[in-house]
């Protein structure tokens, strides 16, 4: 049992990093289990390779697995055995009535979370100075225009919020506007859902089309606004 | 100058005598038994530090001014747009406490032990059901003692935290008083005693916070609505523990300052309270099981699954909901929006949610719709729009805090319109490229229409073609004969509506306008609601995401033959390996 010790070993320690370790990283999130699954899977075939690539280490990798299949004399692992046995092919049976039975799942779809802005929205600096005076009047407008949504948190979870798919965007997520360009969030204020691209699922987007109720120069301080209360800053090129 | 010393003079004179005529009071008249059963007298806390009000002023400053206001009013720019409003910190009154009713609650800057620090609980888990979120990840425990120490002793102006002289204490031992067992006596005799006690008269026969529902008002004159014991997510004093009945417990001992909600420690035992908290806590929506519905930790509200599954039945759809081919339906929670895309916008939406159930037959397909609309609105003559028409003139708000004709103010003097409900499905959905749907806000335009169907409670049931959020309906008008309104009652405070539709023939229906209900396939849902009470009427409704309705086909067969061929399958396999492994084994030895 010796060869197989290891990649046991190996295998539960990456399940155990996958699943517990992984999350805890800062910036990271919880896998979902048919990407752990994958990663499982490549660990697997690498250790088989890894295992199979001299005759020696082959046969050290295969004669505990034969022995305790077919062997004599294993002892405490016959009962083991015949669980296998029995078990392999219920597990199988079930995988396959799990793939076949209707599913209560709705089916998945494709949403571009950032589609390409139109150009006359492509690198337009903010021409609202960066003052703390500026800054604090584009929190009011946040507070009065954008907070039932995407919540005084800056986290998306306004109390407006819920029943909508998708959720508002989370801007303390370093994945959202810590990302993207001033001129990216004043097009998305100013031309809202309705304003997306085919891609970027404008059918099921609530984000208001600001454009018509709000100046431009408030919607400039609103992100000034939004950068500072999310502890983000604006992508830029330099 | 003299003056108003002499005045304090007076003052304070006046209240060291009135607490030693209330003490006197109290020995001659055995002193525990002033105490309501489950209370004991506390001490008030010490003052925070200087520099702990300092830091907090910097916390408030950067978190909470938004809405709570400069000077803690409650009427910070986000102010009008939320339902219920940030409290006002003046008058030293809040809602979720363990002390007596009227007391402050409990707040120590250095204490921040659960269930003795109220205040730091409640910034640390938010109010559930309104938009106070929790800090607890935003802000460290360090920040969240600091800010309430800025507020308790800045904000708060009318009362003092560490005044001896006019603040007492009497703290609810609720670590002490361990729950009664939730048992069908107790909660029997709950049901009995929510009706001795009256509770029944604002939150209704069924608990949904139907009674008296409109003509409340809190300490501030805003209308404020009993609550529905059916959404145990919704409650304030929940700490993101819904179905915790301690905290019920709590809510009926101390009562709710500033509220209607008065304090029933003086005419209720311990027994009585525990009795009627089970009682309250078992009205929660569960699943079939009886099982607390699972919670979602980002909305701290039940969880959604975005399938509206429609079982198949033989003959006819029941029209009775205590039928057992409805009760056997699962049963979907949709979560509801107030629609904030377009003006005039919802931002105090009263539905936010709708449980749906489906059947169908051969012909139809049937929908149970029910949600909790604490009044039955239907308008009283005729409206003055069409029911085709979308671009109709209801005001959204005046966004006036307290002032006359401010969105609080106005809550109850709304023209009342009709309740309303609709089901939006996609026209054309199968033929649709991949990604695309029309917009989930009555379509897209002409290429991308949506199929609505209407009910209104002036008994109407209508069909419709959207073709954009600002285009007014398409009547449909041979459509509306093959609909039927099983049934609409509104009952308790909720609403039960059951509406019949076609499902796809090919046949006899054309399909430029009508959803064509095929059976196993994703069907792209919404729906929308209207409380006519809320003024809401055109666009001002509340919206859901895009569900999926889903026709659960009659299981195939190949369902259970697969699995059992490939078991055997693999069975043969096993067996061949290993007659196989020893014949050669055998061979070898031989």
């Amino acid at each position: 049992m010796g060869a197989l010790g290891k990649p046991i070993i190996l295998m539960v320690a990456m399940y155990a990093f996958l699943k517990f370790g992984l999350p805890n990283i800062p910036g990271s999130a919880p896998l979902p289990s048919s990407l752990i699954f994958l990663y499982l899977l490549l660990t697997a075939g690498g250790i088989f390779m890894f295992k199979t690539l001299s005759g020696e280490s082959k046969d050290a990798f295969w004669d505990p697995i034969r022995r305790f299949l077919t062997g004599e004399n294993i002892g405490g692992l016959q009962a083991l055995r015949y669980g296998v046995f029995i078990l392999f092919p219920l597990l199988v049976g079930w995988q396959t009535y799990g793939s076949t039975a209707v599913s209560d799942l709705p089916p998945t779809e494709s949403r571009t979370i950032h589609p390409a802005p139109p150009g006359e929205y492509t690198g337009l600096s903010n021409p609202v100075p960066k003052t703390p005076e500026n800054i604090m009047q584009g929190k009011g407008f946040y507070a009065a225009y954008c907070s039932p949504c995407h919540g005084g948190n800056f986290d998306g979870k306004g109390p407006a919020a819920r029943g909508f798919i998708p959720a508002p965007a989370n801007f303390a997520d370093p994945t959202t506007i810590a990302m993207l360009q001033e001129s990216y969030l004043f097009w998305r204020i100013k031309k809202g859902g309705v304003g997306l691209p085919i891609e970027g699922a404008p059918w099921k987007s609530a984000m208001p089309r600001w454009e018509v109720e709000l100046p431009d120069e408030w919607i400039w301080k609103i992100i000034l606004g939004e950068y500072d209360g999310a502890h983000q800053s604006p992508r830029t090129w330099e | 100058m003299m003056d108003s010393i002499t005045q304090k003079a007076g003052i304070i004179a006046a209240a060291a005598f009135g607490v030693v005529l209330v003490s006197s009071a109290g020995y001659s008249s055995v002193s525990a038994q002033g105490l309501p059963e489950g209370f004991k007298k506390g001490d008030l806390s010490p003052a925070p530090s200087a520099e702990m009000i300092e830091a907090g002023k910097r916390v408030y400053f950067t978190k909470c001014v938004w809405c709570h206001g400069v000077d803690g009013a409650g009427d910070g720019p986000g102010a009008d747009r939320l339902w219920p409003r940030p409290r006002n910190f003046n008058q030293g009154t809040f809602k979720i406490r363990h002390t007596a009713s009227g007391e402050l609650p409990l707040f120590d800057a250095k204490k921040p032990i659960a269930g003795q620090n109220d205040l730091f609980e409640t910034v640390t888990h938010g109010l559930p059901g309104s938009a106070m979120p929790p800090w607890e990840g935003i802000l460290s425990e360090e920040q969240r003692l600091q800010v309430l120490s800025f507020v308790t002793t800045e904000l708060v102006k009318d009362r003092k935290f560490t005044d001896k002289q006019s603040e007492t204490q009497t703290i609810l031992q609720l670590a002490e008083l361990k729950p009664k067992p939730a048992t069908d006596e107790s909660k029997k005799r709950g049901a009995e005693l929510i009706v001795e006690k009256k509770c029944v008269e604002c939150h209704g026969m069924e608990g949904r916070g139907d009674g008296n529902a409109f003509n409340l008002k809190d300490d501030w004159g805003f209308s404020i609505q009993p609550a529905n014991w059916h959404k145990c997510w919704n409650f304030r004093g929940s700490r993101q523990d819904p179905y915790n009945v301690a905290n019920i417990f709590r809510t009926f001992s101390t009562g709710v300052n500033g509220t209607p909600m008065p304090s029933f420690a003086d005419n209720t035992t311990v027994d009585e309270r525990w009795d009627i908290a089970n009682f309250v806590s078992s009205l929660c929506e569960r699943d079939p099981l009886g099982n607390p519905l699972p919670i979602d930790p980002l909305t701290d509200k039940p969880k959604i699954n975005f399938v509206i599954p429609s079982d198949l039945v033989e003959g006819e759809i029941p029209a009775e909901i205590e039928h057992e081919a409805w009760q056997k339906a699962p049963k979907r929670l949709v979560a509801m929006g107030g629609q904030i895309t377009h003006k005039p916008r919802n931002f105090v939406n009263r539905i936010d949610d709708i449980w749906v159930r489906s059947l169908y037959n051969d012909k139809y397909i049937v929908y149970l719709l029910e949600w909790d609309d604490r009044t039955k609105s239907v308008a009283e003559g005729k409206l003055p729009w069409a029911p085709t028409q979308v671009n109709i003139d209801v005001k959204e708000q005046d966004p006036k805090t307290g002032e006359e004709g401010s969105i609080a103010m106005k809550q109850n003097n709304y023209a009342v319109y009709n309740d309303a409900i609709a089901i939006e499905t996609a026209v054309k959905w199968k033929e649709l490229p991949a990604p695309i749907k029309p917009r989930y806000l009555f379509g897209t335009n002409d290429q991308y229409p949506m199929d609505i169907v209407k009910w209104e409670a002036d008994g109407s049931l209508r069909a419709f073609k959207g073709t954009g959020w600002d285009k007014d309906f398409e009547e449909r008008d041979n459509y509306e004969e093959a609909m039927k309104l099983v049934k609409s009652e509104w009952k308790n405070g909720r609403w039960y509506v059951m509406i019949q539709r076609p499902v796809g023939n090919k046949k006899d229906q054309d399909y430029d306008e009508d959803t064509f209900f095929e059976v196993g396939q994703y069907i792209p849902t919404v729906f929308f609601a209207w409380d006519g009470h809320n003024g809401d009427a055109g666009r001002k409704m509340a919206v859901s995401a895009f569900y999926y309705t889903f026709m659960n086909p009659p299981v195939p067969q190949e369902t259970y033959i697969y699995p059992v061929v490939i078991a055997v399958g693999v069975v043969l396999l096993e067996g061949w390996v290993l007659t196989r492994r020893a014949n050669r084994k055998k061979g070898k030895t031989l």
